[in-house]
């Protein structure tokens, strides 16, 4: 015999506020999940690039075909010219390194006479670039050496 | 009215509220993690730091300057041309140590006026603070801030003069603001 009372309604009222504590307990655990895997994902990339920029950098701070004497971080101011450029250009290609590259070389001396340089391209609109600056000198036949800092920047199309 | 008075309501709320408190501890240890690794990450930044301390120091070094004076002991202006940083401040102290005024090393155009120029134009003062200072015997110069904190890098090098045991020591430290 069938009788019409509410009990079964009063039973799936008595467990909302549980789902609800349950539901709020899942979703504050996926997004932190979300949280730090998407953090995670980001720094890696970051990393990745960050290792891209630095060994780049020391390239071109070892690169002989600029160099003064040879000297690590030690350019010639004769060398920096349109045909300073095309070399490092030759030599770190975007297309094989994998990314593109701007790299700016600005005399911060005191002497009247700018060494200022740049080579690679147009810096472009990246989500994921990673800029460095490295002091360096630029030294010239008449025995001065210009304190000078090379900015480099790296980003992926 | 079955139901009035039964605590079924009671023990479901209890049950997802413990199930709540696990998965905030679960929460909590992921952001612990990450946390974690964001510090072994500064340990990397300041590797970086000791690769620029270094980079900066033999770039200041070695730069030089269209000309720098100073006041010798007679009150004559000495003035030098295309002379390094090293170079004028290893003079420096020698002439410091036989007994010229600190002083005499102080003005516009100065030997302590250029190496400072030469310093802040090096470094970014946004970012970075910095002292270089340097000793030889009884005496000292220094520039910048003085140092002291725990992430500092620091990168000394040591000049020998002939005929004196005693090294020059140039110090250049970096640390961030």
């Amino acid at each position: 015999m069938f009788v019409r009372d509410e009990s079964g309604t009063v039973d799936i009222f008595e467990e909302v506020p549980a789902i609800l504590v349950v539901i709020v307990a899942i979703f504050i655990f996926l997004m932190t999940i979300a949280e730090g895997f998407i953090s995670y994902s980001e720094r890696k990339e970051e990393d990745r690039l960050t290792q891209q920029l630095e060994s780049f950098c020391d390239s071109v701070l070892s690169f002989g075909l600029l160099l003064f004497d040879s000297e690590m971080g030690r350019f010639d101011s004769f060398r920096l010219d349109a045909e300073g450029r095309e070399k490092l250009h030759d030599s770190f290609r975007p297309d094989i390194l994998g990314f593109h590259y701007n790299v700016t070389i600005a005399d911060v001396g005191l002497y009247e006479e700018k060494y200022d340089w740049s080579a690679g391209e147009e810096v472009g609109e990246s989500a994921m670039s990673r800029t460095t600056s490295v002091p360096v000198i630029i030294s010239n036949a008449y025995g001065q050496n210009h304190p000078a800092l090379m900015r480099v920047t790296i980003w992926e199309a | 009215m079955g139901n009035v008075g039964n605590t079924n309501g009671q023990a479901a709320a209890f049950d997802a509220i413990m199930f709540l408190a696990i998965l905030l501890v679960a929460s909590a240890l992921i952001l612990g993690v990450s946390t974690h690794i964001r510090q072994a990450e500064e340990v990397s930044e300041f590797s970086d730091l000791h690769a620029l301390t270094a980079r900066t120091s033999k770039a200041l070094l070695g730069s030089t300057v269209p000309n720098a004076s100073y006041v010798d002991v007679e009150g004559s202006v000495i003035v030098s041309k295309d002379i390094s940083v090293l170079d004028m401040m290893v003079e420096e102290l020698l002439l410091m140590q036989a007994g010229v005024p600190e002083d005499n090393f102080d003005g516009n155009g100065s030997y302590n006026h250029r190496i400072a120029q030469v310093l802040s134009s090096l470094v970014d003062e946004d970012r970075f603070q910095f002292e270089l200072c340097g000793r030889y015997m009884d005496v000292s110069v220094s520039f910048g801030e003085a140092s002291g904190q725990a992430n500092t890098a620091a990168r000394m090098t040591e000049i020998f003069v002939p005929g004196v045991t005693q090294p020059i020591q140039i110090t250049l430290s970096i640390w961030p603001c």
